[in-house]
């Protein structure tokens, strides 16, 4: 079974009615562990409060499979539901590949730094 | 010098007419390449009515020495007269169909690089059943002409002319439909492993021997579907000559020649409705495969989620995936069959 560790906080932002989460993951995410990892991101969401933000950071994760992809684009439905935002920052090269080829980017934005990703926040 | 056969060369010009004809129906798409392999095939097509005449003559020298072993007449006198023209006409269109196949087969193992979609591939047997008619026209011209000449006046001539015209339109028609239909299945055939990945990405199990067992489906389908109705229409039109017309009131129809008509009308639309699909447009590509800008690792995370999406009917999403992926891998053919079966779903045929 791949490792996958993950760490979910919040993020102090200057503007105090924002509310931010950062979801970051370390490890692999393959098909023995991403569907006993997601349902603690569909937790977070579901109890967070509407117009929450996300920001997925992805820089310690070296892989990861379709079906995460496939939780990633689900993700993003729920939270745009609830009139949130999320963000992917710091993926890697590879990954950063795939999620424009599956073309993730141009729904989900996509930063290199958690800077960044503040910033469109 | 030679004395010129002016019967002989009436029937050729006869029976290259719809020849002609058909492969202008067939081949007159402007991206047609390959025109003088397509004649190669049309001659060897040509060639395919030799078997079939030597089985003939070897058997009338056989039995003219040995008449003992005279098998066919007598199986007349136990399957009785129907069953012995069923039996007899299917014999000779399983063995046609099996030659034609074989000369498609030879081609493309021969120029293993010509057939690079199934299209492709069904145009060779097109053109191997029209070389057949075209020689087995020939044939029955040459051997029917002298009578209907020695009756010329007296209904000869109108006789003559029926024949032709029902010869060279659905007979013709019935042969490179026969053809068509088997060599679509055999593009399919050497396509085989495109279409295994296909349901592998699609997350389907695959046994270990799933190409040979595909390869195999695809071949015997083909050769099933052209065998059995080319027997059917055979035997259907034999026993249509053989038995009065149905009688209804004033009217007189000939059944048989209904049921001929039928099979053949839907044969060609069969056949024109798999020419227009995406999946038998596609350009595969036969040689070494990966030329992708993407490493082989990431792709397969891309193309494992493009059979996910596809798998649960995100058509619109797919189609944009493997457009993207094509930018980056254009000689994946299995991206290349996602992305037709996509178009199909979605309904776009003509594009």
């Amino acid at each position: 079974m791949a490792d996958i560790k993950f760490q979910f906080s919040d993020l102090l932002t200057l503007d105090s009615t924002k509310i931010v989460k950062v979801i970051a993951l370390e490890g692999q995410l393959d098909e023995s562990n991403v569907d006993d990892f997601a349902p603690n991101v569909y937790q977070l969401i579901e109890s967070s409060n509407p117009g929450t933000k996300f920001i997925l950071d992805i820089e310690k994760l070296s892989y990861m499979n379709s079906k995460s992809i496939g939780y990633i684009s689900d993700w993003y439905g729920k939270i745009a539901a609830k009139t949130g935002v999320l963000i992917i920052a710091k993926p890697l090269p590879n990954i950063r590949d795939i999620l424009n080829v599956v073309g993730l980017d141009k729904v989900i934005p996509i930063t290199q730094t958690l800077e960044e990703a503040k910033n469109l926040l | 010098m030679p004395a010129i056969d002016f019967p002989l060369l009436v029937c050729i010009g006869l029976a290259a007419l719809p020849a002609i004809v058909w492969s202008y129906v067939f081949l007159s798409d402007p991206r047609t390449n390959f025109r003088s392999l397509y004649l190669k095939v049309f001659l060897g097509g040509t060639l395919t009515v030799l078997p079939i005449l030597g089985m003939q003559k070897l058997y009338f020298m056989i039995i003219g020495k040995f008449p003992n072993l005279d098998f066919v007449y007598p199986l007349k006198d136990w399957a009785g007269e129907n069953w012995w023209i069923i039996i007899l006409y299917s014999f000779v269109a399983i063995t046609e169909e099996f030659i034609k196949f074989y000369i498609v087969r030879f081609s493309d193992k021969t120029h293993p690089e010509l057939i690079t979609n199934i299209n492709q591939s069904l145009k060779f047997g097109i053109l191997s059943g029209l070389g057949f008619a075209f020689s087995e026209n020939i044939l029955y011209f040459s051997n029917l002409l002298p009578t209907y000449l020695s009756q010329w006046a007296d209904g000869g001539a109108v006789a003559f002319i029926t024949l032709v015209l029902f010869r060279s339109t659905f007979t013709v028609c019935a042969h490179l439909c026969f053809s068509g239909i088997f060599s679509y299945y055999y593009g399919m055939s050497k396509f085989s492993q495109d279409f295994v990945d296909l349901k592998k990405w699609q997350g389907e199990k695959i046994a270990a021997n799933e190409l040979q067992r595909v390869k195999n489906k695809y071949i015997f389908t083909g050769l099933f579907l052209a065998m059995g109705l080319h027997a059917m229409f055979n035997s259907i039109l034999e026993l249509g000559s053989k038995n009065p017309p149905l009688q209804i009131g004033n009217l007189s129809i000939n059944i048989y020649i209904v049921l001929v008509v039928l099979i053949v009308a839907g044969m060609f639309l069969f056949l024109q409705r798999l020419l227009s699909r995406k999946t038998g447009n596609l350009t595969f590509i036969l040689a070494d495969r990966h030329h992708s800008t993407m490493a082989q690792k990431d792709e397969e995370v891309v193309l494992e989620l493009i059979g996910m999406w596809f798998k649960e009917g995100r058509y619109q999403e797919v189609e944009e995936i493997c457009q993207r992926l094509l930018k980056r891998d254009p000689d994946s053919n299995v991206v290349k069959l996602f992305r037709a079966k996509t178009q199909e779903k979605l309904g776009k045929y003509d594009e």
